[in-house]
């Protein structure tokens, strides 16, 4: 055992003496293990920060749009929503659960306040979007039913917004132009995200029936482009799915078997397929690392076969004093292992400053987003691991040769 | 019958050949040479560079293996050449004293001179006393520290006989322990090896100079593979 300590010692001291061609020869290493690191990392920071921005939300919720406004399929009567569908769901004795249902538009308008234009993103909806949303009013109120069915001239926005526009003043009471038309705020929400929200337009929030009179073509006077159904908790969300899915069909004139032209998921779902893509993203940057590392240890084959060159008069040296093959073959197993293992763990430093540097940064430019830094154990071990495998399998040849070395033969080397 | 009772040498050999092979073609390099070394005796070894002298000391020392012939060692006959126990036999019996010193650059005299007992499996705290105390034997009881590089010629090969000797060897084996000197330093490191031998030491050297030559008690010529 004190042999080992001896012999890591020994590839310590190598290894700061053949400083630069150490860094180079466990460059492989580094960025292979530091890619892996990186990867795994950030996947978790990400689904750590979806997670949380879900259950912000509730996770108890289904969406349901047609695949026509995801960009995905023609758009059609059969495929368009109307309030009329949207009843019929609320009211389907197949789907008692429904606690409340969002159902409305989205568009994108200039909002006016003094000398300041800025472009917003109006979520017309109804009532429900609050509840569904699992948002309360900050200040003032959310709208009602009765603004609502009186198609009132309210408008609720976020916390952000209103940092942005009013300086510090509560922005209850104010009136602002949007598209030309007065409104009036009536409330501040806690700062809306939607989800990977941040980028784009703010959004602010408007009775659907409100917005339909005043922007939208009489056309489409009924139709809605998305739904977001809630259901009490406790609820089976595969069950309730498929029952939804079977109501959606239905009230769509679809028979059960034919292709659906909806998008249909649960919030839980959604995380399910972003872990799915993250997995896909990670096996994928995995590999590229893999590959790397594979030709990161080819080259400390190399290195350790210049070594075991280098010092064959050592090599010599220590056989004719006594050290047996397998004190040989163990001593210079050790100096590659310790060579990969450096390698790691500057490669796992990398990785985890790379991943902080990124969550600084989008922090910097997102501050509400809250994305906080993690790291995963699991990913250190792998890395120390996979680190270690590599020092062994790629330093096995070059110490075997040394270990083989006749003493004599190793001693006259010139 | 034995009235006088002879003592066992040390080293006996008989016959003992050794033959190098370049493809097809044999190099003999010691034709069946019989010799006995006592113990405590002071030999060597010498001859033109090409006379085997080295092979010999090569076969006499287990670092490599006779083609044919009896090799007995204090007694006991060496008819097994497997490479881990002539290893063993190197560690527990050979000390080895080198042109080139063969010392491990940037490691302490301390350490160089540990070696040997550290494949030995001797504890630490046994090592570093009797490395310290072979060092100070040699005289370098305060360069103990210092690196084998910082060292001068003289101080090196000071160390590599410490190191030579920390196992307490049955034989000490000089190749050419003075060609890497200036006069001076190797007459002050033939005065070690003549104090050693006093001491009792069985030393046997491998030289092509007659002058430290004249050190030993005895000399064996050697040429062509044979003992002249």
């Amino acid at each position: 055992m004190t042999m080992v300590f001896v012999h890591i010692k020994t590839a310590l001291e190598q290894l700061i003496k053949n400083k630069g061609r150490s860094v180079l020869t466990m460059l492989g290493i580094i960025i292979g293990i530091g890619s892996v690191i990186f990867i795994l990392t950030v996947g978790e920071v990400a689904k750590n920060f979806l997670i949380g921005q879900i259950s912000q939300f509730g996770t108890n919720v289904v969406e349901v749009s047609p695949q026509s406004a995801i960009g995905l399929g023609e758009d059609s009567d059969a495929t368009t929503l109307t309030d009329d569908k949207v009843d019929q769901i609320e009211h389907s004795s197949l789907l008692p659960e429904i606690t409340a249902i969002s159902a409305g538009k989205t568009l994108i308008k200039d909002l006016q306040f003094e000398n300041t234009t800025k472009q917003i993103s109006i979520y017309a909806d109804r009532p429900d979007i609050f509840p569904v949303n699992n948002q309360k009013a900050l200040r003032g109120r959310i709208f009602n039913q009765s603004d609502f069915q009186s198609g009132a001239r309210v408008l609720v926005i976020g916390q952000n917004l209103e940092k942005d526009l009013f300086e510090g003043d509560s922005a209850v009471g104010k009136k602002v132009k949007v598209g030309g038309v007065l409104f009036q705020i009536i409330g501040v929400v806690e700062g809306f995200d939607q989800f990977g929200g941040g980028f784009g337009p703010d959004m602010v929030f408007a009775p659907l029936t409100t917005i339909r009179r005043l922007f939208i073509d009489s056309s489409e006077s009924n139709t809605i482009s998305f739904m977001l159904v809630q259901f009490e908790s406790g609820t089976n969300v595969d069950s309730f799915t498929s029952r939804l899915n079977f109501e959606l069909r239905r009230v769509n004139g679809y028979n059960q078997t034919e292709d659906f032209p909806f998008y249909v998921a649960s919030r839980e779902q959604f995380l399910s397929i972003f872990d799915t893509v993250l997995l896909g993203v990670q096996a994928f940057i995995s590999a590229v690392a893999g590959i790397s590392l594979f030709v990161g240890g080819i080259g400390i084959m190399n290195i350790m076969l210049v070594t075991v060159k280098e010092r064959t008069k050592e090599i010599g040296l220590r056989k004719a004093i006594g050290a047996k093959n397998e004190s040989i073959l163990t001593q210079f197993l050790v100096e590659s292992i310790v060579l990969t293992t450096v390698g790691g763990i500057i490669g796992i430093a990398m990785g985890l400053s790379l991943t902080l540097l990124s969550v600084v940064g989008i922090n910097y430019f997102q501050p509400d987003w809250g994305v906080a830094f993690i790291i995963v154990p699991q990913a250190i071990f792998i890395a120390c691991g996979v680190s270690v495998t590599v020092g062994m399998i790629f330093g096995l040849y070059p110490a075997f040769k040394a270990s083989k070395l006749h003493p004599i033969e190793a001693l006259r080397y010139e | 019958m034995a009235t006088t009772v002879k003592a066992e040498p040390l080293i006996k050999v008989q016959h003992l050949k050794k033959t190098y092979w370049n493809g097809s073609v044999a190099i003999p390099a010691v034709k069946g040479v019989n010799l006995s070394i006592n113990e405590g005796e002071f030999v060597a070894l010498m001859g033109p560079s090409g006379s085997g002298k080295s092979t010999l000391m090569n076969l006499l020392a287990f670092l490599d293996a006779p083609t044919s012939g009896s090799y007995s060692f204090a007694g006991v006959n060496i008819d097994e050449f497997d490479e881990r126990y002539l290893a063993e036999l190197r560690n527990a019996t050979i000390g080895f004293v080198f042109q080139q010193f063969y010392l491990l650059p940037r490691t302490s005299a301390l350490d160089n001179v540990r070696l040997p007992l550290r494949y030995a499996g001797v504890s630490r705290k046994e090592q570093i006393s009797r490395a310290t105390s072979v060092l100070e034997r040699v005289g370098l009881e305060h360069r103990l520290s210092h690196y084998s590089n910082e060292l001068s010629g003289g101080q090196q090969q000071r160390v590599s006989i410490a190191r030579a000797l920390v196992n307490d060897p049955k034989v000490l084996f000089c190749d050419e322990p003075t060609g890497n000197l200036d006069s001076k330093t190797a007459d002050e490191i033939m005065d070690i090896l003549k104090g050693l031998h006093k001491e009792g030491r069985t030393i046997i050297m491998v030289t092509h100079e007659e002058d430290i030559a004249r050190s030993a008690k005895r000399t064996i010529h050697m040429k062509d593979g044979e003992i002249i």
